[in-house]
């Protein structure tokens, strides 16, 4: 019987001994428009999943497979495993943050822990300010905002809640700006990209970048490569054909595919008109035409050809790995933006085991291939012309009572920096100075002038 | 998540999907499981209108949903609720929508006890009527109180109109009163009792026939022995309060606290009482050891063989479970429920709290802790086995006979009937596994 032929460096034990062995075998094996590839410096425990659903789910919980009475409700129809339920586990994660205290004091920090994450006098108090010029972070409007005892309150707890405020401004801004103003494919990839969705997994078709990303991380700001442990890169298959669809026909969530090329979705938005002192006007007549007019003008923004090699996207070469899920809508309620509607349930795509992925170990020994060129400023340039843009629609004085009862809360600190993330921060605080969005009408900026809370 | 086999201890787990959660949408107060814990239902709410839900299947949607409508047939097989819809109200059984009605009687829908029938009371303009499997019976100004004799041949309920009031059986006016209330079958479904008014007294009539008039009927007192022959219920006169017993009255007692239980094989009546010092339960019309409190509740209770019985008590600041009249260990608290015979009559077991640790107590033994409330226990048929769940880290743990087996999420319906023996060897449960609600099946 022939013994079937082990690929080399596929478990932790038949590591690469270095970066350059598994480089070189890669190398070798790509096929342009083949993969995409993800760099890891270590392998998590548990369930390949994007950012946002790893802390509910690890090795211990119970996969669910095609065979589980569930999977006809799969979304993308590619993916093999899931964990879930998505919606339980966050429920029950918020129970555990208050289930340590007395039944009377519960549901007094639980009102403080509701205003952190959505009391709309703290977006009410951005607002107002933004009218009036000045940019508060949520942070500085929440401190206004709270009595001392709950300042007190929120100073106790803020560790601990911080993932979930942020997690769900995450998700408000994605909503109501990225798929709002750039509709649901240019939105889904951006907001990935600029580290406003942590619900995808960030691939990348360039190797070299894969590499970067297995060898670099945040803990001396994307300097030098690690020296120490195994890392990991990640092989899918990528049909860069699929990318050929026209981005008007995603005009969903269910209607997205496995994987987006995100440098091929922005191509659908060239255009060969512009300049650099043009790029805010333009963006600013889309905006106003979105929210004055229809939401279906998302599709209609247009980006100039010039600007498309400075963006981050297109120095990532980067790729968008939507996970399968198992998903069915809450029963009668009406969809959203973008069509979106809250999953009555939800179990998603452990996408180590989506069919063609493969998985190499190497050792960390801080060596890179010779000739290796990315460093931390080419793949987080700080001249990406989108930047500014992203910066001020996060700013944006939409008209007021658009979203409610959601408010768009102002989180520039969410921006994905990469690196150096103050001066980085204080950079998109001067775009959004430089640039304000405001679609308040008269009324509007005269009500909030006197004082006046508008939403 | 199952805990790690035990080849010794059971033979095989085997774990069917039941339904998702509905986390987003769902109506926690109105989540139900059936009798035989195999089904689910619930109400999921979203822009204003809302549907239920049973096993994972969506019912139509109306603009709202009852709250405590949804109902399972005693066999589980059947679910009912009322519906609301453009102002109306309709009774859905089995999917299929009923007659609309201007309103339907709270509380009142009612499966038979083989399931086979549906009852309920309805509004038609201003006079109401009983609905007996889509057929509606006489109108009258008000109807309540239905109740379905044990073998399901029999409907009674009451009835009133212009200050005249009827026992209504199988829709014929069995007996008339100035005002009647709480009709209460036998086991045989032979005799049928009930409470009326004279004037400002009362009288409980049994089988037709009238008793001794009294200030009071204890309500929820009333009750018949497992053989259908003996009767018994509370009443009061003046301030006193006793115990009627195919007629004849026990000692008066300050007050009769909880409900009369009548032993298995119908030889044997308990309850407990107060005589103002202290409190103590009365067998066979004898009072037994005082204590400050009888913590009365549903844990009075006979072994099956009769021979032995169970109460929980206060003294001083801790709580006693009461066998064969020993007190046993003092705790801070006693689970409600929770307190059990094994089949045999020869083993026990309840839940109890010591601060904010729970144990559960076997055989007047301390088994294990929890740091949250554990769940009723059960024994198997044969009392060899005996099953309870705890509590861990974000997830319930299925203990059989001292061994962990099973780990899930939560266990549901845990805390009243969580465990189900079908035979000796095998039980099932309903568990939540992945955020899902599934039927556990294990067999020993």
């Amino acid at each position: 019987m022939q013994r079937k032929k082990v690929k080399p460096f596929t478990t932790p034990e038949t590591a690469a001994e270095s970066l350059v062995d598994l480089f070189v075998m890669l190398r070798a094996e790509e096929r342009e428009g083949r993969y995409a590839y993800r760099g890891q410096t270590r392998e998590y425990p548990g369930p390949l999943l994007p950012t946002t659903f790893r802390p509910f789910f690890s090795s211990e919980d119970v996969p669910v497979d095609t065979s589980h009475s569930l999977a006809r409700y799969s979304l993308r129809k590619c993916g093999a495993r899931f964990y879930g339920d998505h919606n339980f586990k966050i429920m029950q994660s918020v129970q555990w943050l208050f289930l340590h205290l007395p039944a009377d004091e519960r549901e007094r920090v639980k009102t403080v822990y509701d205003k952190a994450m959505n009391g709309s006098p703290v977006a009410a108090m951005q607002f107002n300010n933004r009218a009036q010029g000045r940019l508060l972070s949520w942070d500085e409007a929440l401190s206004q905002v709270l009595t001392p005892a709950e300042q007190q309150v929120l100073s106790q707890n803020a560790k601990s809640w911080q993932p979930f405020i942020d997690r769900y401004h995450r998700r408000i801004i994605r909503m109501f700006f990225f798929y709002f103003i750039f509709g649901y494919l240019i939105g889904t990839a951006f907001s990935q990209q600029y580290g406003l969705s942590s619900e995808c997994l960030d691939a990348t078709t360039d190797l070299d970048v894969a590499l970067f990303f297995a060898t670099h991380d945040h803990q001396d700001d994307y300097v030098s490569p690690i020296q120490q442990g195994t890392g990991i890169i990640y092989r899918f298959p990528f049909d860069a054909g699929a990318s050929e669809t026209p981005r008007d026909a995603y005009s969903d969530y269910s209607t997205l595919p496995p994987m987006i090329d995100a440098i091929h979705a922005l191509k659908q938005c060239a255009t060969p008109n512009g300049n650099d002192a043009d790029l805010f006007k333009a963006f600013y007549r889309h905006c106003a035409s979105v929210y004055n007019e229809v939401e279906a003008n998302a599709l209609k923004w247009r980006f100039p050809e010039f600007a498309f090699e400075r963006t981050r996207v297109w120095h990532q070469k980067a790729v968008v790995i939507l996970p399968d899920e198992l998903r069915k809508d809450v029963p009668g309620k009406r969809a959203g933006v973008a069509g979106i509607t809250i999953p009555a349930f939800q179990y998603v795509e452990d996408i180590a085991f989506r069919a063609g992925t493969e998985k190499f170990y190497f050792k960390q020994t801080g060596r890179l291939p010779a000739g290796f060129a990315l460093n931390r400023e080419y793949l987080w340039p700080r001249d990406d012309p989108l930047v500014p843009l992203i910066a001020s629609g996060m700013t944006c004085l939409y008209p007021a009572q658009r979203f409610s009862p959601h408010y768009v809360p102002y989180r520039l600190a969410l921006i994905d920096a990469g690196y150096e993330k103050d001066s980085f921060r204080a950079m998109c605080e001067a775009y959004a100075y430089d640039h304000p969005l405001i679609f308040w009408d008269d009324d509007s900026m005269l009500a909030s002038a006197s004082g006046v809370i508008v939403i | 998540m199952s805990a790690q086999p035990n080849p010794g201890l059971y033979k095989s787990i085997k774990k069917n999907f039941v339904s998702p959660l509905y986390v987003p949408s769902i109506v926690w107060e109105t989540f139900r499981v059936s009798a035989d814990l195999r089904h689910i239902a619930f109400v999921s709410r979203a822009d204003g209108r809302q549907c239920v839900i049973v096993d994972g299947i969506e019912g139509e949607q109306f603009d709202g949903i009852g709250m405590g409508t949804i109902t399972f047939s005693p066999d589980g097989k059947r679910v009912a609720y009322v519906a609301g819809e453009d102002g109306r109200q309709l009774v859905v059984v089995d999917e299929q929508q009923g007659q609309r009605y201007d309103l339907t009687l709270k509380g009142s829908l009612v499966f038979s006890p083989d399931s086979q029938h549906i009852a309920y009371g309805a509004r038609k303009g201003n006079q109401w009527c009983v609905v007996l499997d889509s057929k509606e019976g006489e109108l009258y100004d008000e109807v309540y109180d239905l109740t379905f004799s044990p073998d399901s041949k029999h409907l009674a309920y009451c009835a009133a109109r212009d200050e005249r009031a009827w026992l209504i059986v199988d829709g014929q006016r069995a007996s008339e009163f100035e005002y009647v209330v709480l009709p209460v079958y036998s086991p045989n479904s032979q005799r049928l009792a009930c409470v009326a008014y004279q004037g400002d007294k009362s009288v409980v009539v049994v089988d037709g026939k009238a008793g001794n008039k009294c200030d009071g009927i204890l309500h929820g007192t009333m009750t018949f022995s497992p053989d259908s022959r003996q009767f018994a219920y509370a009443a009061q006169i003046d301030n006193d309060q006793f115990v009627v017993r195919n007629g004849f009255a026990d000692k008066r007692y300050q007050g009769v606290l909880g409900e009369l239980v009548f032993s298995p094989d119908s030889q044997h009546l308990l309850y407990a009482a107060n005589d103002g010092r202290n409190q103590f339960m009365v067998l066979d019309g004898k009072p037994c050891r005082l204590f400050d409190y009888i913590v009365s509740g549903q844990n009075e209770l006979f072994s099956p063989d009769s021979r032995r019985f169970a109460y929980v008590v206060k003294q001083g600041n801790s709580q006693y479970v009461v066998f064969d009249e020993q007190t046993g260990n003092p705790f801070d608290g006693v689970g409600g429920e929770t307190v059990a015979f094994s089949p045999d009559s020869r083993r026990t077991a309840f839940v109890a709290r010591i601060a904010q640790t729970w144990f559960v107590v076997v055989d007047r033994k301390i088994e294990r802790k929890s740091p949250e409330p554990l769940v009723k226990a059960s024994f198997s048929p044969d009392s060899q086995h005996f099953v309870y769940a705890t509590r861990a880290e974000r997830s319930s743990i299925v203990i059989l006979d001292e061994t962990p087996i099973f780990k899930a999420e939560n266990i549901v319906n845990a805390s009243r009937a969580g465990f189900l023996f079908d035979s000796t060897s095998t039980f099932h449960f309903l568990a939540l596994v992945s955020g899902a609600v599934h039927s556990i099946d294990i067999e020993l």
